[in-house]
């Protein structure tokens, strides 16, 4: 059931939000113990009440905000007022928001109902989900297995039908691997439409709140609500969206670019099979065109400076002084931050501020940040050039299938999984992830990829290619 | 990268970023900045130079604003006296 | 042997906006943690969004400064641990700075001083010492108050041109005028608005420098001056006696009157600055870039009020005092003869309402030029008009209320004043006898009578020429 379709029934009576949320609750109750998608969950009794509320209001027929009684998951590096943020961490693992995020605020504003907070890769460092000192979330479509991440608790409690919707965020591809993994819709929009306001950064340049959904309708619909210039983040645009409930802008003629150089860098052989099949599928209704993108591979190296860089400064905060957990016994202002940074940290965090730290470094900086901003600059270009070709470009959205739960792997190996989503988050531009297809009954997904600032016209060919694929 | 990595450049890089390690742990930072390197490989000769063009930003008015009540911010503070945060001193009794 | 002193500032000055540099909290003096907010006290998830009106002070101190304008802001962020600074890093300009290769004229000597760069920056937060546990200095736990941190900074570093404290001081005199005349700050160094950090090296050739030490925490002027003198003392007694200087960070102490070592430096911080990416490089709007600074040269105004004629000692001061120059111009313009309005308005108006606790107001201008006028139109004289001012403060009055009540009265005709003069000599026929015979000291005494008898009401430049005609004629 989509969302319109939702409010339809909530607005007939058909449906109650009280229903639908003692549904949800049921699934939440059934499956969370074996999946691990939250966080934090709102008390049982808070939310049959909000609940209860919006049934009162759609009874007396008054005119409601456009996702009044619709629950949402958000992921829990987004500020939620007088919710645990924690990051997934043992350095946030006490701390309350004072505040609301603007994407949140926006929700709250139309109606939304935050049914509490999805797991991550400690503060969103990670494509599985397993560095969390909550444990991991397992995959839906196979318990034995990652939902992918970071916003792997999003994308499960998705799959899971445990909610709707879940916010989520992407900085090298978050949102569109674990949509991958479960079988979900993951949208990462144009940087800047959503402000990061309340996103706990972890790399300010790159980082953009996204959405998990069944459907690519249902995510576009949240973007449209959250999406806009806020006067609390220098960094937000005003990018046009749509209102919420219209449909799609018509896509003929719409012209899509196919990366050449992927038989290059090519994914494992289920998911090149699954990828195959669905060029072939989409060349049926639209024009498909080989387009370059030399560079995009380097992003790997680009980012991976990149974000650690950004990441070690936007994590320096984390020192015991303010707020959340400080060690309480340390005899000096240096020791109290070493160890509360020490023991407050996980080990893949501690690993990028490192190397972003030094990455910044005097001495080191001209080879390793800069050159890395540079190639930056230049896949930046790569995609201006393609995309004075086609209006959108399709790229796997990762080159592995979901793995198992606690697979041994090297840091770069895990990192070069990333190589499909990355350029697109070191490009600012919007991209979809769509189911494509499954190699033994694991999902694939497919990017579309599109130009800076056109989202609405990435997810009408997204929409539409998924009913193709499915 | 002909850059070498020793432990103690990884030393101090933690200092810096006032972490501690074990000498286990800066063995095995030694390694991974080693692993890392082979990626950052991929950068090759590219120039460090770049511009960096002016893009549209948001200033805010000179208008104050509560945005948060500051008690809900001193609920929040690890440790305090008389309004002010409390913060281990400086230096130690056995430092000089 | 001689010794070369070359000094250089780096000045912090607090930009009077309402609102700190990148989030909206109140800049008003409050207490402890109350002007705080997530994005201040660096929250999870809080962003920094630049104050737009900052950039309107920063650019009239700028072009002031006389430099290169860089019209692309660029922050950046200056990454090391503290206390006070509360997200691991203080947001700064780099590079480019908003304004380089500047200069200050300054305003007694005329010396310029070149001026490297300006930049915008956020203040860190405040911290005291807790001395209530015992524990001293820093090892008593530090308490920390917010309502400073983000508060926004104009930082203003000068080349090494600065040769003795003197010279030193009169920069800093210069440079805090400045802010005032352009209304950027009250660059009140009490209250921590003027900030300055010196760095002073002693060598034995001119043209070249000796190892660079920088000396923090002096708050006022002469603490400054006394740090330089002691510092430079220090320096040459090190050279003579072959002691090592190191290049270090000192520290002045009030209390002994010396600079004591704070860190000594191996290697240069390493503050890996590189660009703020929560804020976009962004173009300066072409209405701020268009703002030009009324004034521009402090040594000008010097040679200005140094024409006045006026004791040569209150010209610095006057000068170094926007609200008094502007009040001595507005006088002079209205006709107020110079010498008068300084006698006026600083020794007499000003120093009475200091003995009273009080301060000048705008109204307080006013009654120089009314006193003025009364005194040119011979109603009053310079002893009555200072009598009127005395009067009107102590009373709560203005003057033209006291003028009125006490010194109008209805006027004493040029006969009845004859006549008074003439009663008089007549009275004290001796005493005329000795003025006539050439005695001419005596008038004094004559003209005291006089005073006397009119009790204030007739001008002393008035009996003094009607007694001398009446001498004439006995």
């Amino acid at each position: 059931m989509t969302i319109k379709e939702l409010r339809k029934r909530f607005i007939s009576g058909e449906l109650t939000p009280l229903e639908y949320m003692e549904e949800l609750l049921e699934t939440i109750r059934q499956k969370e113990r074996k999946i691990n998608a939250f966080t934090h969950l709102e008390k049982t009794d808070t939310l049959l009440k909000e609940a209860e509320l919006w049934t009162e209001k759609y009874k007396s027929g008054e005119e409601l905000p456009p996702l009044a009684g619709i629950p949402v998951a958000i992921k829990d590096n987004i500020a939620v007022k007088d919710m645990p943020l924690t990051c997934a961490s043992k350095i946030l693992q006490e701390f309350t928001s004072p505040y609301d995020a603007t994407a949140v605020r926006k929700l709250k504003e139309a109606g939304a109902i935050i049914i509490g907070k999805t797991n991550l890769d400690e503060f969103a460092m990670g494509s599985t989900t397993e560095f969390s000192i909550f444990g991991p979330t397992h995959n839906p479509v196979d318990l034995e297995r990652v939902p992918g991440g970071s916003s792997g608790g999003s994308a499960a409690s998705v799959a899971a039908g445990m909610v709707p919707v879940a916010l989520g965020s992407d900085t090298g591809g978050s949102v569109r691997q674990p949509a991958s993994f479960t079988d979900t819709v993951g949208i990462k929009p144009s940087y800047g439409m959503v402000s990061r306001y309340g996103l706990v950064a972890f790399a300010s340049s790159l980082d953009q709140i996204g959405v998990l959904a069944k459907n690519v309708e249902d995510a576009s619909l949240i973007i449209r609500v959250i999406a806009g210039k806020d006067k609390y983040d220098a960094t937000s645009r005003e990018l046009s969206v749509k209102n919420i409930f219209d449909a799609f802008e018509t896509i003929d003629g719409v012209k899509i670019g196919v990366w050449k150089e992927l038989d290059n860098h090519p994914a494992e052989d289920g998911v090149m099979k699954v990828w195959d099949d669905a060029i072939m599928k989409a060349s049926k209704e639209f024009q498909m065109i080989p387009v370059s993108l030399p560079d995009i591979a380097s992003g790997i190296a680009s980012y991976y400076l990149i974000a650690p860089a950004e990441a070690s400064a936007n994590l320096a905060r984390y020192d015991g002084v303010r707020y959340a957990w400080r060690v309480l016994d340390a005899s000096t202002y240096k020791e109290m931050v070493k160890r509360t940074r020490t023991i407050g940290f996980g080990k893949e965090v501690k690993r990028r501020i490192m190397i972003g730290t030094f990455a910044l470094s005097a001495g080191y900086q001209d080879a390793f940040y800069k050159k890395a901003v540079a190639m930056r600059y230049r896949i930046m270009q790569n995609f201006e050039e393609a995309f004075k070709q086609v209006d959108v470009i399709l790229v796997p959205t990762s080159p592995k299938l979901p793995w198992k739960i606690g697979q041994k792997m090297s840091p770069s190996e895990v990192y070069k999984a990333d190589l499909y989503t990355i350029p697109v988050n070191l490009a600012g531009l919007p991209a979809v992830s769509i189911p494509a297809g499954y190699v033994d009954n694991l999902p694939v997904g497919i990017q579309v990829i599109g130009k800076y600032g056109e989202d609405e016209k990435v997810w009408a060919v997204a929409d539409k290619l998924m009913g193709l694929w499915r | 990268m002909d850059i070498k990595v020793d432990k103690e450049l990884v030393r101090k890089i933690a200092d810096m970023a006032m972490l501690e390690f074990s000498e286990e742990e800066i063995e095995e930072f030694v390694s991974y900045f080693e692993e890392m390197f082979d990626v950052f490989d991929m950068l090759g000769d590219i120039s460090p130079d770049y511009e960096i063009p002016p893009l549209p930003a948001t200033l805010h008015e000179d208008e104050p604003e509560r945005r948060v009540d500051y008690h809900d911010l001193w609920m929040r503070f690890s440790l305090m006296k008389n309004g002010y945060l409390l913060v281990p001193p400086l230096r130690g009794g056995d430092e000089e | 042997m001689e010794y070369y002193v070359h000094i250089g500032f780096e000045v912090h000055i607090r930009l009077a906006t309402k609102t700190k540099m990148f989030c909206s909290c109140s800049t008003e003096e409050g207490e402890p943690n109350t002007h705080i907010c997530p994005v201040c006290l660096g929250y999870p998830g809080a962003l920094p969004v630049p104050n737009k009106e900052a950039f309107k002070y920063a650019i009239k101190m700028a072009k002031a400064l006389n430099g290169k304008i860089n019209k692309t802001v660029i922050f950046a962020r200056k990454n090391y641990f503290y206390p006070d600074l509360p997200k691991g890093y203080q947001i700064t300009q780099h590079e480019p700075p908003l304004m380089e290769d500047g200069y200050l004229v300054l305003a007694e000597s005329g010396k310029k001083i070149r001026i490297i760069r300006l930049h915008v920056e956020e203040d860190a937060a405040k911290t005291l010492y807790d001395s209530e546990t015992g524990r001293q200095g820093e090892n008593a736990f530090l308490m920390v108050d917010y309502n400073r941190s983000g508060v926004p900074l104009a930082e203003i570093v000068s080349y090494p041109d600065i040769h003795d404290p003197d010279e030193g001081v009169e920069y800093l005199k210069t440079l805090q005028a400045l802010a005032r005349y352009l209304g950027v700050s009250e660059a009140n160094m009490e209250k921590g608005e003027m900030r300055a950090d010196v760095n002073i090296s002693v060598s034995t050739a001119p043209d070249k420098l000796g190892t660079k030490v920088e000396i923090k925490n002096m708050n006022s002027f002469k603490a400054i001056h006394d740090a330089l003198e002691y510092e430079i003392q220090r320096q040459i007694h090190a050279l003579e006696t072959g002691e090592t200087i190191y290049q270090e960070t000192r520290m002045w102490d009030e209390a002994s009157g010396k600079t004591l070592v704070m860190r000594r430096k191996e290697t240069s911080d390493d503050y890996r600055y590189f660009p703020e990416p929560d804020i976009p490089p962004f173009e300066l709007e072409q209405e701020v870039i268009d703002i030009e600074p009324e004034f521009d040269d402090l040594h000008k105004l010097y040679k200005e009020v140094n024409s006045w004629n006026i004791d040569e000692k209150k010209v610095g001061f006057i000068v170094y005092s926007p609200e008094i120059y502007k009040a001595l111009k507005y006088l002079i313009e209205k006709g107020v003869p110079p010498k008068f309005a300084v006698s006026m308005y600083l020794d007499e108006i000003k120093g009475q309402l200091e003995k009273s606790g009080l301060s000048l107001e705008d109204r307080h201008k006013d009654w120089v030029v009314y006193l003025h006028k009364l005194i040119s139109d011979g109603k009053i004289d310079n002893s009555i008009a200072k009598k009127i001012i005395r009067k009107a403060i102590s009373q709560n009055k203005e003057p033209k209320e006291i003028y009125e009540a006490e010194f109008s009265g209805p006027s004493i005709s040029e006969e009845d004043i004859r006549k008074t003069i003439r009663d008089i000599l007549a009275k004290n026929p001796d005493i005329v006898q000795k003025y006539k015979d050439g005695k001419k000291s005596v008038f004094g005494f004559l003209m005291g009578q006089c005073m006397k008898a009119f009790g204030g009401k007739v001008p002393a430049a008035t009996v003094k020429k009607l007694l001398g005609e009446e001498l004439e004629r006995v």
